[in-house]
């Protein structure tokens, strides 16, 4: 800090997002104070040349219009295909579904408790008939998996992995 | 951003959150793919997988926006989900391939078209700071992303944002010194 | 979420006060000893040692709740409640004994050591709450694989109790009129060593968990109890007393340790406490916090799906 101006105050005047009231003040005190002139100038023009070599690399990495027209028409083409915008449905492949699962749960109890977890749920809720985990009996699976779980971190966790469980659809038979 | 373009980019944004139809995500799309495909390149991908990329994070837009009701939210969480995207593509990376460093000499000899971010001076700059650093700085003066926005995507305080950018400029501003002597 | 994080605020903010009273209390012993202020200051830990065990007493209580009936985790918790009930017993009886003058008379000797009998029962009462716990862990595959160097920390720890064993006649109870005390107090290295022992497994098992909240608490348990145990051995060993420093970092050390207890109960139900907030979100709107968990810099802990399976 000098002469009560902070280093982020400085960079917030550089960027034009410092409240008014403040940003009058260091106009007016930058204009008396040698050293803070001089600080200003010194902020001002690495910004200037941070925003300028800034600019002139966006523009370097914008693809061609035609090339970027054309990728864009495909994609949203395909990405319309798939599903109604705003739809409230999707699903999901069991892997993807898996990977959410332990995206929720890893914050919580960790990534080992996690895979300890959805194996021991896996166990209990297949048989060698089905081969593994599907759409059929992913509900068994999630019921299972809160179980474990409640079992470690509580009826509260349990329960937050049921819901989240629950809402995801999983695609294929 | 100046203000009359950023009004115009809330527009759109709002346009596309409030009523999603095939219309408004194609209008977000075009304001959105020249963010993520510089995004993406100025983080080292080729024009191809960038774009790939891109999709990607678009897809889980249109998937998942409906759920966010206010458009001042937008832009730090497009990017989130943009920072994840790459993650996970550079870990798959790791894992498929050896890890290759990518430089511009190599691109060259491969006779693909140079990144021009490798070749860019801001791209020497910012090889003198460290991974956070280098970050920010990317987000802020690329990506052309608000302190408060940055701070959102990277879940961090707004201070250390700051703090992060002027111990950056220190940084900078004594490797100029040493250039200029 | 900022009330919860208010609360961890106050417990650290608990925890380094009671350090910093221990130091100067023990400071204050090298400084003016026997002066009437120098033992209030030295028995000051009393209040302090109820109000921690009363906080973490609520926190077991409302966590134990939070399991299923007949559950092993909720054995455990209620197990860790009853110890720091026990251990309300203990520091409340010692404290008023202290206030009534009782330390300075006979009665030191006889009525103030029955101190021991809840002293012991929390010791035994949380050491089976640990061994509950792990239990639990265990049923799912957890803290079921050591390595040979986990045993390192444990072997030292029954070393330095080996060593310092012959030194029990320091301990404040070893002069009591009745022999089940005296006893119960040469036991008591032994008693507060073994849930150490098994909070180091505890504190392998967080290991094996990963970067969570779960294992924050495991660790935070851990250090608890090792601090407690590695505070005794200062305040008691002949040699570690007589150094100053040590003398008073060792008393800093045993005046904060029930607070990293503390830290560690409150850090396992703040577990509790978000994922009840994020559970509201899922039945409230399931899409918004599925937009929630996409946008979770979390996300890139996590293994991608293999596209092959």
């Amino acid at each position: 800090m000098h002469h009560d101006i902070s280093e982020q105050e400085w960079l917030d005047y550089v960027s034009g997002v410092l409240a008014p009231a403040r940003a009058a003040f260091i106009r007016s005190h930058a204009a008396t104070c040698v050293k803070c002139a001089r600080t200003l100038g010194s902020f001002a023009e690495w910004h200037d040349l941070m925003m300028q070599e800034g600019s002139r690399l966006r523009s370097a990495l914008e693809l061609p219009s035609d090339e970027m027209e054309s990728f864009i028409a495909d994609s949203v083409e395909a990405i319309c295909a798939g599903e109604r915008p705003g739809s409230r449905s999707w699903s999901w492949s069991v892997a993807e579904g898996l990977f959410f699962m332990r995206v929720l749960m890893e914050p919580i109890c960790g990534a080992g408790t996690a895979r300890a977890s959805i194996k021991l749920a896996v166990e209990r809720s297949t048989t060698r008939s089905e081969g593994g985990l599907c759409r059929r009996n992913w509900q068994l699976f999630v019921a299972n998996l809160s179980e474990v779980v409640a079992s470690i971190c509580g009826l509260a966790a349990g329960s937050l992995v049921k819901h989240a469980g629950a809402s995801l659809a999983i695609a294929g038979a | 951003m100046p203000a009359e373009s950023a009004s115009r980019n809330h527009e759109v944004i709002e346009r596309f959150l409030g009523a999603p139809s095939e219309d408004s995500f194609s209008s977000l799309f075009h304001l959105v793919a020249p963010w993520m495909v510089g995004y993406f390149r100025a983080r080292g991908c080729d024009v191809e997988m960038a774009k790939d990329l891109t999709q990607e994070v678009m897809l889980s837009v249109y998937k998942a926006s409906h759920a966010l009701r206010s458009r001042d939210r937008f832009r730090p969480w497009l990017y989130r989900i943009a920072q994840n995207v790459l993650l996970r593509h550079f870990r798959d990376e790791s894992r498929r391939v050896p890890t290759v460093r990518l430089n511009a000499e190599a691109e060259e000899a491969c006779g693909r078209p140079q990144n021009p971010y490798l070749r860019s001076q801001f791209s020497e700059w910012m090889a003198s700071l460290n991974p956070d650093e280098r970050q920010i700085m990317l987000l802020r003066y690329v990506d052309e992303l608000e302190h408060h926005e940055i701070a959102a995507v990277l879940e961090i305080p707004i201070g250390t944002v700051q703090w992060k950018i002027f111990h950056s400029k220190k940084k900078l501003a004594a490797r100029f010194a040493t250039e200029a002597t | 979420m900022r009330k919860v994080d208010g609360t961890t605020a106050m417990v650290w903010a608990a925890l380094i006060l009671s350090a910093l009273a221990g130091g100067v209390s023990k400071a204050l012993e090298f400084a003016q000893p026997g002066a009437s202020l120098t033992r209030f200051a030295s028995a000051s830990y009393e209040p302090l040692y109820i109000l921690a065990n009363a906080i973490a007493l609520y926190f077991c209580r409302r966590i134990s709740r939070d399991h299923q009936k007949g559950s092993r985790m909720r054995l455990a918790w209620l197990l860790m409640a009853a110890s720091c009930a026990m251990a309300l017993v203990r520091h409340g009886f010692e404290w008023t004994t202290f206030l009534m003058g009782w330390h300075q008379t006979a009665r030191l000797v006889s009525v103030v050591s029955l101190r021991q009998i809840p002293t012991v029962l929390a010791m035994v009462l949380l050491t089976a709450g640990l061994i509950a716990m792990w239990s639990s862990l265990a049923a799912i595959g957890l803290g079921t694989g050591f390595r040979p160097r986990d045993l390192v920390l444990p072997l030292v720890i029954l070393a330095l109790m080996a060593a310092v064993l012959p030194y029990r006649g320091e301990l404040s109870d070893h002069r009591s009129v009745y022999p089940l005390m005296r006893y119960l107090q040469w036991s008591s290295p032994v008693v507060l060593a073994v849930p150490a022992l098994i909070s180091l497994g505890l504190q392998r098992i967080s290991q094996e968990m990963g970067r969570s909240q779960f294992a924050d608490f495991l660790r935070y348990l851990a250090w608890s109890l090792l601090l407690r145990l590695a505070s005794l051995l200062a305040t008691f060993t002949p040699v570690l007393k007589s150094v100053s420093v040590l003398a008073v970092a060792g008393t800093a050390a045993f005046w904060a340790a029930p607070w990293l207890f503390v830290l560690a109960v409150e850090q396992r139900w703040r577990i509790t406490k978000s994922v009840s907030e994020l559970t509201e979100v899922y039945v409230r709107n399931p899409q918004e916090a599925f937009a929630m968990s996409v946008s979770n810099p979390h996300l890139f802990h996590a293994e991608p799906p293999d596209p092959r399976k």
